[in-house]
């Protein structure tokens, strides 16, 4: 059995963890045993150990570049914006300013619904019992459509995939 | 160990409660390590200290939801890593790093220059070739993928269990164990290589 045991050399996997002390009860003692033993897994054993402790020494030296006065600052900051206002804008709101900025279709989308809306503000007056009124705008591939009849006073907005019919460019039908 | 954790889930009771000196005294402990892990896994000083920055900030807003049967460290580690791999996939591709060499101060031309990141020893030969180790160190585990960065910084710098790491990232033990493993056999070419 001692034998078998010393003729079996450990495995790169036997060594980490042992390395690492992650071996447990027999598994620990019989590789602990091996390693007195065997000079072959002691010398790769201690080549693991040196890298370890170079990555470790490597990893202290680091900590001097950390410059914890000036990130408290901002923390600091934070901390007190947190106790001001609880949520920010973007999580108020669930869509960040870059998220506009990458998607110029977006952006353009939601400021043409805007105005739209605004447009309808300005002549809902002028609207007869059973007039509807459908407004359209085109940005890229995206259309913007807004429905509305007074008499209800529904409005429903599309916001969807343009089709492949082309839609005159920034069009407002009112009828 | 122990001791320490009991310390750690006082001070967030008291940071919890409004008391901005306690959630300070966690800011003072933890900041350098979690610099260590954030400019392990960016390679780039002042992402690293934004993210660091991130952490805290992230941290102090979810006090609330930290449970106690888990330790602050794990907690504060895993909102580290977490926010520095969200970082490199939304970057996609990593900046230039700075290269160690000129943090360290050394610049090839002319060598030593004050501010080295390597303390000196008394032992000038000893300084310079534990510069060149951290310089080789750097490089090797700049070739890795961050994912396998964060495995080795938490282990090797942070002495955590396979267990606390696999908790940390959200991934299995075995997973650990793989990257690890992978991340040791190639470092060790890497440096034997050079
Ligand atoms: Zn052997």
């Amino acid at each position: 059995m001692g034998l078998f045991f010393w003729n079996k050399h450990l495995s790169f996997e036997e060594l980490n963890l042992a390395l690492d002390g992650e071996l447990k009860n027999d598994r620990k003692t019989t590789a602990d045993k091996h390693l007195t033993k065997c000079h072959t897994c002691a010398q790769q054993f201690s080549e693991l150990q040196n890298l370890s402790q170079s990555i470790e020494q490597a990893g202290r030296d680091m900590e001097q570049f950390a410059d914890p006065a000036s990130v408290w600052q901002g923390v600091e900051e934070a901390i007190r914006e947190k106790k001001r206002v609880r949520l920010s804008w973007r999580e108020r709101f669930g869509v960040s300013f870059p998220v506009l900025v990458a998607r110029p279709a977006l952006a353009f989308s939601i400021v043409a619904m805007i105005l739209v809306f605004t447009f309808f503000v300005f002549q809902r007056g002028t609207l007869a019992e059973n007039e509807a009124t459908i407004n359209s705008v085109t940005s890229e591939n995206k259309l913007v459509m807004i429905f509305k009849t007074k008499e209800r006073n529904i409005t429903v907005i599309w916001l969807a995939d343009q089709p492949a019919i082309a839609v005159p460019p920034p069009v407002v039908n009112h009828q | 160990m122990e001791r320490q954790s009991d310390l750690d889930r006082k001070l967030v009771e008291r940071a919890r409660g409004g008391d901005a000196r306690a959630f300070r005294e966690l800011f003072d402990k933890y900041e350098k390590r979690v610099y260590v892990i954030c400019y392990g896994i960016v390679r780039h000083r002042e992402d690293a200290l934004d993210l660091v920055q991130e952490t805290f900030i992230k941290t102090y807003k979810s006090l609330a939801y930290f449970r106690h049967e888990a330790n602050f460290y794990t907690w504060l580690y895993r909102i580290a890593s977490n926010s520095c791999l969200d970082f490199l996939r939304k970057r996609k591709r990593e900046k230039n790093p700075v290269p160690l060499a000129e943090e360290l101060g050394a610049d090839p031309e002319t060598g030593d220059k004050e501010g080295a990141i390597v303390k000196s020893t008394d032992n000038p030969r000893e300084t310079v070739v534990r510069k060149e180790l951290a310089v080789q160190i750097e490089a090797a585990i700049q070739s890795l993928p961050p994912d396998h960065r964060s495995v080795v910084l938490l282990r090797e710098v942070e002495k955590l269990s396979y267990d606390e790491i696999a908790k940390i990232l959200g991934i299995q033990v075995g997973t650990v164990m793989s990257r690890l493993f992978y991340a040791r056999k190639k470092l060790a070419e890497k440096l034997k290589g050079t």
